[in-house]
């Protein structure tokens, strides 16, 4: 019962910290806190300094080069009282080899990591794992130092290092020591709008060049939904160890695109499938189709349906496909495993299918960089004659032909024997995912009444049809029927009619009746009528944002609503039309009257599936005029 | 299949709390894997029935459920072990998100799964081998608790597809250390779920040597002794078929309206036995009768409690004895639980450098039900106070004639200074009330104990909890509204008081536990926490981290009322302040009362030419919608408590606009369920609008919805309305 076990231990998670006088903040970190906490209002923790100091070595039990850093960073308490969560992370190919946390003087605190799983929603299972805690800073201008040390076993996962964080850092410092045996080249990347400093020490420790790059006053990273991926628009260092040369002796690690195939194809090689195990489903599929594309259809859409996506990342297993013949008995595997089976069933069906290395569009490196971190996700290519076929089987309702706004436009590492091929994925245009919605209304009472029409084609359609059809099927029509009102009671629907929700091919039809409560307001002889029920983008305000903001894709959204005006009334106002354009929206509303109808058009485009930040101030400038749109009222009057 | 397990582990969860240390115990005697037990020679599901024509369309069936208990002792424990195996058809791509993958996995419980294929091929996943780790086992030590070993894993379930049939079935061991342990856990089983149920069957493999009670509900079959003539063991057996799924729905209790079965089992008759236990060992018992509740209170009960600390509040005081037993009960509060406050949250926020508790000489403090009523009732007997042990059990339990786990009871008193106007109390908590009864007891018959001449309860009868009035459950709420900017911005002052039930709800929420500590020390002469500090560095810390702790959390608050503003009306506010201006701790008639001040940016505003329409009837908050087919409701309706809304809107109409459409504002729809009644006066450039939304019963039979729905759909109404602002 509510009070029969109250508990007097109910405020507050456990901590870690135990604060002493010695450790108490000093009057110089009150006021620095203080000063800081102006600069940063939305941060409650400052990082005053972060170095990174970089290392390469050579193994000789497993001959391979290695890589480790140290870490150091201070955090400031800018608030009066703040617990946050650290965390270190490192995976099957690294290890944190020392982790100390230190007060003001520097005195060893003795807190306990927990290591741990790191679990996220996206992978099912990966070997990433975490050492964590939570740090309590009591007072205002409270200081800790975190100490660790990363070593990677191998070079080639040690690929770039940061400026920012995800508190304000008012310096940070990447030292990079190199040993003269080792071609490393530094990429810069996003430098720009950044003051960041490279000093160049040649020769201060024998037979190692050194480089210092510093950057000060930098402001936190913010997470935030729609963001494009981190290699997008944060400064970093990506480095590319090329070649070790020992004894005169010169030996490639990653030296070109050849070298980081060459490692993917030895993996691929590793694979024994067991293609005998796919044969007779291949051949059932296939055993009525005439036609190439037909039968490609059958075996990618065969995938898709069938073989459930869930990621695993582990150790290796990172790189190397799943073989075919296990993804087919377990029918679930990740990218990796759904490209193997597509392949090899392809293969089977008589066409030449390739596995295919990508970068998403999460990535911003393409395969001009030896780099592992250049790509995230594997597909498979068909080839016939000149044209090629790329298969995404993880984009579950996805027509042959069309591509995921996730790959498209993205190069493509496709397998070639010894050698490989590059290419790139078709783009689409946001008309090829146009959404229309078609209504025809007329006034009753202080309700719109009338039927709507909507159609969807591309990957609007793909969307919609995976969401419905992971709905319970004794649900569907309830969960449509709340989709349709975005859950509001003024609207009551009926014939609600959808066309098959099998068919990935086609375009996708919803039409029904529907009735409109409260939808017009009377006043004396007047009619105030809100015509447009789905405010569309009516809480786009990027007042605050600090990242572009990107469009799962590139959205057409038409309306075309016809009303027609009662018997007896006449328009007494109607509110002005309005658009704008630019490269990424081109938006109009439009009201005209004809007979006796009023015609309300709305267009949004958003043809590059973003919104840049630098059309961030032309969208702000247009949100406050859409805000103002979606309040407008069509006013009619009794003649 | 995380809800799944999520379903059985719920109702253990108890089992893990209540035992630090767990064994690896032996399966069940007879079970030589649980393949063999579940999949063997004898299993009745050998051949899986078809799916009855009525559930084809279902996402899901489940054929058969299958939960068996068993409670045994071993060495020094009272082993619960529970298998459970579940046959579902999968029947869409829902189900099959739902049922492929099971999380959660420990190393106390064991998992067998197979799948049966349309072409009725079987297949047995290798469990130990598919499943993957999610955390490793690790044993920590951190400022003196100790965290036990855990390790768990999940499992995908491979080669599950669509028109399969998934056959799998858990086994949880679980070991309670005897010492003190008399009873088993009470278990208690809805039956119905999301998915219909074809087959469900519930077993009680228990010892001849043990008691047992089980009772079955809402037209359940009742449970059957199944067992052997020979041996020692004994078996009780329940089943139910053809199961529907459930349809949750607004204001409804389950335990009131679906099938269920509760059992218990029980190691001795003992008066430290918390369970009532029957006469004898062979015997089910069914139903509780009002000697044994008397007896099992009698025996728990110890009304002569020596303390006198009382005493020393109520000298120099010239109280009636009405003020004298509210009086203690706030004192108690503060002496038994509230002045520990401090030294809780210094404790747990490492505010001081020693332990905190050690300050206090001898730290005595009340968070058990029956501590509370011991001591309280001690102080009633030696004031010679006429008075009444209740033992209620909530109304979403069901009836007390359903009683079968003392458990289910929560215990109040009744004090009988006026036999019209008695006072009740029920166990403190940082804010409660006194003369205060729990909502979730109105209105349900319940047991009244009372005491003879001596320390002990002497007799026992029926009685039914009085239900509250509907007025003193009451929020009322005033704006004052005025535009700012021409319209480009609207100010809003809002001030909130909660009384009886409504403001119970909110209190902990609104007020912290440092907001009322100073006040609290001040009235009762009881000794802060600083001043009980005597080392010097103790007494540093103390004074520069507890403000910054407090900062820290009225900031957080400040935030999180923000965002619950933001949410109840469904806007975005700005420039928002909070204030409270009573907390009403000190008895129940006070108010909480807050003032709020934010202002918002046109979004109540549509435009219409010069004009602007303003959505007035958002500022009465989201109200109940109905949907149509919940319109046609054929379950009872299980309110929490009778319950009043008032509002208060008063709009500064700017000088050069005038208001029409206020009469649509005029509502009025009473009847004897409830009702919604609006008025909308303009005088000058005021326009004041009051709505009252009131409640009358917490429990409304099923033929009175057509009634409440009436005024829920007028209030709902209310809030879509508009009023034109019309430049004159």
């Amino acid at each position: 019962m509510v009070y029969k076990y109250i508990t007097l231990f109910f405020l507050f998670i456990n901590v870690v910290g135990i604060s002493q006088k010695k450790h108490d903040p000093t009057p110089e970190d009150i006021s620095l806190a203080k000063e800081l906490a102006i600069t940063y209002p939305d941060d409650d923790i400052a990082i005053l300094k972060d170095s990174l100091v970089i290392n390469f070595d050579y193994n000789k039990k497993t001959k391979l080069v290695t890589a480790n850093y140290r870490s150091i960073k201070t955090y400031l308490n800018l608030k009066s009282r703040t617990e946050i969560p650290i965390y270190i992370f490192y995976d099957d190919q690294s290890e944190i080899v020392d982790a100390e946390l230190k007060y003001r003087n520097y005195k060893n605190s003795f807190f306990y990591l927990k290591d741990d799983y790191y679990s996220s929603d996206d992978l099912f299972y990966n070997d990433a794992r975490v050492k964590w805690s939570v740090l309590n800073f009591p007072l205002l201008g409270y200081k800790y130092s975190l100490v660790y040390d990363k070593s990677y076993k191998d070079v080639k996962y040690f690929v770039n290092a940061y400026f920012d964080n995800v508190y304000p850092t008012l310096q940070k410092s990447i030292t990079i020591h190199i040993p003269d045996w080792l071609d490393l080249e530094i990429k810069e990347l996003n430098f720009d709008g950044f003051p960041i400093s490279k000093n160049n020490f040649t020769q201060v420790k024998k037979g190692e060049t050194s480089y210092t790059y510093t950057l000060e006053n930098i402001e936190a990273v913010k997470k935030e939904e729609y963001s494009p991926g981190p290699t997008h628009f944060r400064p970093h260092l990506l480095f590319l160890a090329k070649s070790q040369t020992k004894k005169g002796v010169k030996k490639n690690l990653l030296n070109e695109t050849k070298d980081l195939y060459d490692w993917y194809h030895s993996l691929v090689l590793q694979m024994e499938d067991d293609i005998t195990i796919l044969e007779e489903k291949t051949r059932s599929l296939i055993e009525n189709c005439t036609t190439d594309e037909e039968k490609i259809k059958k075996i990618y859409y065969w995938v898709q349906d069938n073989i459930r996506y869930i990621a695993f990342e582990d150790g290796i297993a990172g790189f190397k496909p799943d073989e075919s013949h296990n993804v087919f008995k377990k029918k679930y595997g990740d990218c990796k495993g759904m490209a193997n089976l597509t392949k090899q069933m392809l293969k089977i069906a008589g066409f030449d299918a390739r596995l295919t290395w990508i970068g998403t569009k999460r990535i911003a490196y393409d395969y001009s960089l030896p780099t592992i971190a250049v790509d995230n996700h594997m597909i498979c290519t068909v080839l016939i004659d000149d044209k090629k076929f790329f298969l995404d089987a993880t984009e579950k309702y996805n027509p042959l032909g069309n591509y995921a706004e996730r790959i498209q436009n993205k190069q493509v590492l496709i397998e070639n024997d010894d050698d490989y091929i590059l290419d790139r994925i078709p783009s689409s245009t946001s008309s090829d995912n146009q959404e229309n919605l078609v209504s025809l209304l007329e006034v009753e009472g202080e309700k719109l009444k009338g039927t709507v029409k909507r159609t969807y084609k591309g990957e609007s359609k793909t969307n919609f049809l995976y969401n419905i059809n992971n709905l319970k099927k004794d649900e569907k029509v309830e969960v449509l029927e709340y989709y349709i009102k975005s859950n509001d009671k003024n609207v009551l629907l009926s014939n609600i009619n959808v066309s098959d929700i099998s068919d990935r091919d086609g375009d996708l039809e919803l039409s029904y009746t529907i009735a409109q409560n409260n939808a017009i307001s009377a006043f004396e002889n007047e009619l105030y009528i809100d015509i447009d029920y789905y405010k569309s983008y009516k809480d786009l305000d990027f007042e605050k944002r600090k990242t572009a903001f990107q469009f799962p894709y590139k959205t057409f959204k038409k309306t075309t609503t016809t009303l027609k005006i009662p018997e007896g009334y006449t328009i007494k106002e109607l509110p002005a039309n309005l658009s704008v354009k630019n490269e990424d929206f081109d938006i109009s509303f439009n009201y005209t009257l004809k007979e006796g109808k009023i015609l309300y058009e709305k267009t949004i485009n958003f043809s590059n599936a973003q919104i840049k930040k630098s059309t961030f101030k032309e969208w702000q400038s247009f949100y406050k005029k859409l805000k103002d749109q979606y309040q407008q009222q069509i006013i009619l009057t009794k003649k | 299949m995380k809800h799944k397990l999520g379903n059985i582990v719920k109702k253990i969860v108890f089992v893990f709390l209540a035992c630090n240390a767990i064994g690896i115990i032996a399966q069940p005697k007879k079970m030589k894997s649980l393949e063999t037990y579940v999949w063997g020679e004898n299993d009745p599901y050998a051949i899986v029935p078809e799916i009855p024509e009525k559930w084809k369309d279902e996402s899901a069936v489940i054929i058969l459920k299958d939960i068996d208990y068993y409670y045994y002792k071993g060495k020094g424990k009272l082993n619960i072990h529970i298998i459970s195996r579940n046959i579902v058809k999968l029947n869409d791509q829902a189900a099959i998100n739902i049922y492929s993958e099971f999380g959660n996995l420990s190393n106390y419980k064991q998992l067998i799964i197979r799948i049966i294929k349309p072409d009725g091929s079987i297949k047995t996943i290798d469990v130990e081998n598919e499943k993957v780790k999610t955390s490793e086992p690790y044993r920590s030590i951190l400022r003196g608790s100790t965290h036990p070993f855990i390790k768990t894993s999940k499992l995908a379930i491979p080669d599950l597809e669509v028109g399969d049939i998934l056959d799998y079935c858990v086994y949880y061991k679980e070991g309670l250390t005897l010492f003190g342990v008399l009873e088993a856990p009470s278990v208690r089983d809805v039956i119905n779920e999301e998915y219909p149920i074809m087959d469900y069957t519930l077993d009680i493999h228990s010892k001849k040597d043990f008691y047992i009670s089980i009772k079955t509900e809402n037209g359940a079959p009742e449970a059957k002794d199944v067992s052997s003539e020979k041996g020692k063991d004994r078996q009780y057996s329940f089943q139910i078929k053809d199961v529907e799924k459930i349809d949750p729905i607004l204001w409804e209790y389950p335990l009131m309206t679906y099938p269920y079965i509760k059992f218990q089992v029980s190691l001795e008759k003992d008066k430290l036995t918390k369970a009532f236990t029957g006469e004898e060992k062979s015997e089910i018992k069914h139903t509780v009768n009002d000697e044994e509740v008397l007896k099992y209170y009698r025996a728990i009960t110890v009304f002569d409690h020596g303390y006198k600390g009382s005493d020393r509040f109520l000298q120099d005081k010239d109280f009636s004895p009405k003020q004298k037993v509210e009086e203690i009960y706030y004192y108690m509060r503060q002496y038994y639980l509230n002045q520990f406050m401090e030294a809780s949250i210094a404790y747990n926020n490492n505010l001081t450098v020693d332990s905190p508790f050690s300050f206090y000489a001898h730290p005595n403090y009340i968070t058990t039900e029956l501590k509370f009523i011991n001591y309280y009732v001690s102080f009633l007997r030696e004031e010679n106070i006429p008075f009444e042990l209740i033992a209620a059990i909530p109304r979403s339990q069901g009836k007390i004639d359903d009683l079968l786990f003392p458990d289910d009871i929560t215990l109040l008193l009744k004090i009988k200074l006026d036999q019209e106007e008695p006072l009740y109390v029920t166990q403190f908590g940082n804010h409660t009330n006194f003369n205060y009864i729990p909502y979730y007891l109105e209105g349900n018959e319940a047991y009244s104990l009372e005491t003879g001449n001596g320390h002990r309860l002497e007799t026992i009868k029926k009685v039914t909890v009085p239900v509250s009035d509907y007025n003193r459950n009451n929020s009322y709420q005033k704006y004052e509204i005025s535009f700012l900017e021409n319209f480009q911005t609207i100010q809003v002052n809002r001030n909130t008081a909660h009384k009886g039930h409504n403001k119970i709800k909110e209190i902990d929420d609104r007020l912290n536990a440092l907001n009322f500590i100073d006040e609290d020390h001040s009235k009762y002469g009881t000794k802060r926490l600083y001043d009980r500090l005597k080392k010097k560095k103790n007494k540093n810390k103390y004074e520069k981290e507890f403000p910054a702790f407090k900062e820290k959390i009225e900031t957080k608050q400040k935030e999180w009322y923000e965002k619950n503003l933001e949410e109840e009306l469904d806007i975005e506010v700005e420039g928002f302040s909070f204030e409270v201006t009573k907390t009403g701790r000190y008895n129940i008639e006070d108010v909480l009362s807050f003032n709020e001040e934010f202002t918002i940016n046109n979004d109540l505003l549509k435009r219409a030419g010069k004009n602007y329409l303003l959505e007035i009837g958002r500022f009465i908050g989201g109200q109940i919608a109905i949907d149509e087919k919940d319109k046609e409701r054929i379950q009872d309706i299980h309110m929490p408590y009778p319950r009043s809304f008032a509002n208060e809107m008063i709009v500064n109409i700017p000088e050069d606009y005038e208001v029409t459409g206020y009469d649509k504002l005029n509502m009025k729809i009473e009847n004897e369920t409830g009702g919604f009644v609006s008025e909308a006066t303009l005088e000058g450039n005021t326009l004041t609008i009051k709505t009252h939304k009131y409640y009358v019963n917490n429990y409304e039979p099923n033929g009175n919805w057509i009634k409440m729905l009436q005024f829920l759909e007028a209030s709902y109404q209310f809030s879509q309305e508009k009023i034109l602002l019309k430049k004159k």
